[in-house]
């Protein structure tokens, strides 16, 4: 499935850290401050300038028993320890970009060990915005597979001179897929960028991803099979008939306050004589059971008007109505210095009660 | 049909300024090709073919609709005392637009000059024909020719009982050029010509002779006791399939009638004539697919690119529900030929609770043509609705090879072809194979190329519903293609053959110099000929 630039509210919380590219020119003394959130970074032992990837993509991560997985790592390049790689000459985004210079044929090295990125990895993706003036810089994106002192496997792959544009800002997308190797939890991923020609390139805005078969951390299983048959029927949805917009803040749900605390919510709902509406964090759907517990619809909380998912939220709060589910959704502020979780503003929270039919059987 | 009814209007009558290609002796004059030049647009007559029979016999140029007696005349005169025992003749076509040249850079036979289309006589093997004695007064010659498939009557294009399957070879479309060639008898019985030109079909060290090559380039052509005349009369030759004659049901496609229309089916008049069959993909049956099983009006905004990544990262593995891309189970239903408006019309059924569905939907047209300019114009369903969710549908024209026998690709010289579609890197490799296949599509997809931004960076997506920035993949600005774009992709199934020069994946810039398309190293026209004749890409076939 091809990706979709989804609503503003959410292009405003994950595009806060890359700007629209720069033209070319050198950064004046009067250019815009940095974003406070673009310098929310966290702090690795990755050699400069990779030692400051930015929280907001890089800190998602998934516990395995007793491991954290981080798949993604992503560089805004504007904060490091040792900044001396780092250039206000050009920008891609933001006021730095990193710099290769004739004295640096091989950029420094991120390393991760298969079982801290991945639970079954299958490719490794490389991504920056590059910008070059040198028509043949002549410059590789190497990953390096190691297990102990041996080095597995080494991919690299070119630019291209035809494929060039010296002089402006350009994407180069790198991925290896990894089938050729079985690998094993402590061998070492290693991936740098390899300047043959010593050109000057500068680089900003860096994703490193490393992709598993699927959706990390979701339980497999198969549904039923509608060609083959045999085994348990797909569930219908339930039909959102009607919907009534209500105020979040008539549910107890306020902006900055507290947030209640995540659980699981299973109400009876009188308007649908006594069927059992149950919704969990994680779920992406609701579900509608008879008294009995028998599961007899999946239930979308699709708003028209809104033209959103009710349940499209980091949180939600359900309750019984007179015509049915009250829906309540936010999302969640975590303070980093206290772990307080406060209801954000945005995206705004939503709360209605919708109005469903079960589908005829 | 509609076709036969207005073509019968068109008059190929067209005047015979000739030229001769070289200087010597003079035997005939007024040289007519296609009768008068009442109707000529700038010496061109213009037909289409008459897609009536042609499913068997192939296209025949004229048919006996648009022709007296199904054939164009020719004529010359000879003038008296030319020659007492007379004249030998012969007469040839050949297509234009898509040929290479007939010389080689060394003077010799264009090493792929065989594969132009040209003929002469219908018997492929007859040689060249007699005035008979010449009267004192002087002779017309009046002639017949039509451009017909199969022109040499190869082997290759033979059924198995012997019988010239001439649809595996039709005529190409676009400009045709002729050339007549004209001796004395005396001339002619002292002359030793070599098997390959007095018999079109025949092969000489394994090649035929191209005609145009050996009387206007070769030995023929340094003979000055032989007048060459290159007729300046040329015809132009259109493929218009009438999009309201009729879809045929092939006896592959499921045996459900009760979508049969007047216009769609399988009876034998359908089968006899309709242009075009619903086409019936092939699926591979390993080919599965989990889906969200949510039924939402994607053009009525119910369904965004943010949904998608929240389904599929949340949305239990035990709910999705599993189907592989399906074909119609009832033909006609979602195919209409409509004969009052000239048009096909297709649908892709939407799915409905308990039917829940993705359909291949499609019609293919029922002869082939090996070259030409296709113009298809149709009215597309929107692709992308507001919040930049794409519907699910490709779009897509394919010209694929049509299964006749005897149309091979030409020979792969470095490592051959791969030799099945779906071949890997361990696949056996062919020198020959018959597959071909050019695909156009309309879809919404991360750029392919260039190589350097391909594949996007898109996260590792995690089933994290606390942390939005977890699944949000879509906002991603890894994101390559811009928000309402869509893509137009080409593809070449070129079964990995590395002959062509600069092999490589994608498509590296061209610096053509000009705006139009790009010029393969084919001929401009006969010598003498009306230079924009010549190319694809220039007129060849307007639909």
């Amino acid at each position: 499935m091809t990706g979709h630039h989804g609503p503003a509210a959410v292009l405003i919380l994950l595009l806060f850290s890359c700007s629209a590219p720069n033209s070319p020119e050198p950064a004046a003394a009067g250019v815009p401050p940095v974003p406070e959130l673009e310098l929310a970074v966290m702090v690795t032992t990755d050699p400069p300038p990779f030692d400051r990837p930015c929280k907001v993509r890089s800190q998602v991560a998934w516990q395995r028993r007793d491991r954290i997985i981080r798949p993604v790592l992503h560089w805004d390049m504007e904060e490091s320890a040792g900044p001396d790689r780092l250039t206000t000459t050009f920008a891609h985004s933001g006021r730095s970009s990193m710099v290769m210079g004739t004295d640096m044929e091989y950029g420094p090295s991120i390393c991760r060990k298969v079982n801290e990125v991945a639970d079954t990895l299958v490719a490794v993706g490389m991504g920056f915005w590059m910008h070059c003036s040198d028509p043949d810089p002549l410059l590789t994106v190497v990953t390096t597979v190691h297990r102990g002192e041996e080095q597995l496997a080494w991919y690299g792959k070119d630019l291209r001179a035809t494929d060039n544009h010296p002089g402006e800002w350009m994407r180069f997308n790198v991925q290896h897929p990894m089938k050729e190797i079985k690998l094993m939890g402590q061998d070492r991923i290693c991936c740098f960028l390899w300047n043959r020609n010593a050109s000057t390139i500068l680089v900003d805005d860096v994703d490193l991803v490393f992709l598993g078969p699927g959706v990390l951390g979701k339980r497999s299983g198969h549904g039923p099979d509608l060609e083959r048959g045999g085994g348990a029927a797909a569930l219908p949805f339930a039909t959102v008939a009607d919907v009534t917009l209500l105020d979040p803040r008539e549910q107890g749900i306020h902006v900055g306050k507290e947030a209640p605390p995540d659980s699981r919510h299973e109400i009876t709902i009188r308007a649908l004589g006594g069927m059992r509406f149950s919704y969990g964090p994680g779920d992406a759907v609701a579900r509608l059971s008879s008294p009995t517990g028998e599961v007899r619809a999946l239930v979308r909380a699709w708003h028209p008007t809104l033209a959103a998912d009710l349940l499209d939220h980091e949180q939600v709060m359900v309750m019984d109505g007179p015509k049915g589910p009250i829906i309540t959704g936010f999302d969640i502020d975590v303070d980093s210095n206290n772990g307080m979780r406060t209801i954000a503003a945005s995206p705004a929270p939503r709360s209605a009660m919708l109005h469903l039919t079960l589908p005829v059987r | 049909m509609r076709t036969a009814a207005w073509l019968s209007v068109l008059l190929w009558s067209l005047v015979a300024c000739t030229h001769d290609e070289q200087p010597g002796v003079i035997l005939v004059e007024d040289l007519r090709v296609m009768g008068d030049a009442a109707t000529l647009v700038d010496g061109v007559a213009t037909v289409e073919l008459d897609y009536t029979d042609a499913l068997d016999s192939g296209f025949v140029i004229p048919s006996a609709r648009q022709a007296p007696g199904g054939a164009y005349d020719w004529s010359f005169k000879v003038p008296s005392g030319t020659s007492a025992q007379g004249l030998r003749y012969k007469f040839y076509y050949v297509n234009t637009s898509y040929r290479f040249p007939a010389m080689g850079p060394d003077g010799a036979q264009h090493p792929l000059a065989h594969e132009n289309f040209y003929g002469s006589f219908e018997r492929s093997s007859e040689a060249f024909r007699s005035t008979g004695p010449i009267p004192a007064e002087g002779l017309e010659v009046k002639e017949r020719f039509r451009i017909h498939g199969d022109p040499r009557e190869e082997a290759e294009f033979k059924d198995d009982q012997g019988r010239s399957l001439r649809w595996a070879r039709n005529p190409r479309v676009g400009r045709y050029g002729f050339l007549v060639v004209i001796m004395t008898e005396e001339h002619f019985q002292q002359l030793e010509l070599p098997q390959g030109v007095m018999d079109i079909s025949a092969k000489q060290e394994g090649r035929f002779i191209d005609p145009f090559w050996y009387w206007l380039h070769g030995p023929g052509s340094t003979d000055k006791a032989v007048q060459v005349i290159v007729p300046e009369a040329q015809l132009q030759v259109v493929a218009r399939p009438d999009l309201g004659g009729g879809i045929h049901i092939p006896s592959t496609a499921p045996t459900n009638s009760a979508g049969y229309t007047n216009t769609c089916g399988n009876t034998p008049a359908l089968s006899r004539t309709a242009p075009f069959e619903q086409f019936i993909h092939y699926v591979d049956p390993s080919t599965r697919f989990a889906n969200i099983p949510l039924i939402a009006d994607v053009l009525a905004n119910e369904y965004t690119p943010k949904d998608h990544d929240r389904y599929k990262a949340l949305f239990r593995a035990e709910d999705m529900v599993t189907l592989r891309p399906m074909t119609t189970p009832t033909p006609c239903a979602t195919v209409e030929s409509d004969p009052e408006r000239d048009r096909i019309i297709l649908r892709n059924p939407a799915s409905r609770p308990g039917d829940l569905r993705k359909e291949n939907v499609g019609i293919r047209s029922r002869h082939g043509l090996a070259y030409g300019r296709y113009r298809v114009k149709c009215k597309l369903t929107r692709l992308l609705n507001d919040s930049d969710m794409w519907v699910g549908l490709t779009n897509a024209i394919w010209l694929i090879y049509d299964g006749a026998p005897g149309c091979m690709r030409r020979p792969c010289e470095k490592d051959g072809y791969m030799q099945n579609y779906y071949g890997g890197d361990d696949d056996a490799r062919a020198p020959r194979v018959a597959y071909s296949e050019i695909d156009f599509e309309i879809l919404k997809t991360p750029a392919y190329c260039p190589e350097v931004s391909f594949p996007p960076t898109y996260p590792q997506p995690i089933a994290d519903s606390d942390d939005r920035a977890a699944w949000a993949y879509s906002t991603s600005d890894a994101r390559m293609d811009k928000p309402g774009a869509i893509t137009v992709a080409c593809t070449n199934w070129d079964m990995a053959c590395h002959d062509p020069e600069s092999f490589g994946a994608g498509m590296p810039p061209v610096d053509q110099g000009r705006q139009d398309l790009p010029e393969p190293p084919l001929e401009q026209g006969l010598p003498g000929g009306d230079p924009e004749s010549g190319g694809i890409g220039r007129g060849a076939f307007r639909g």
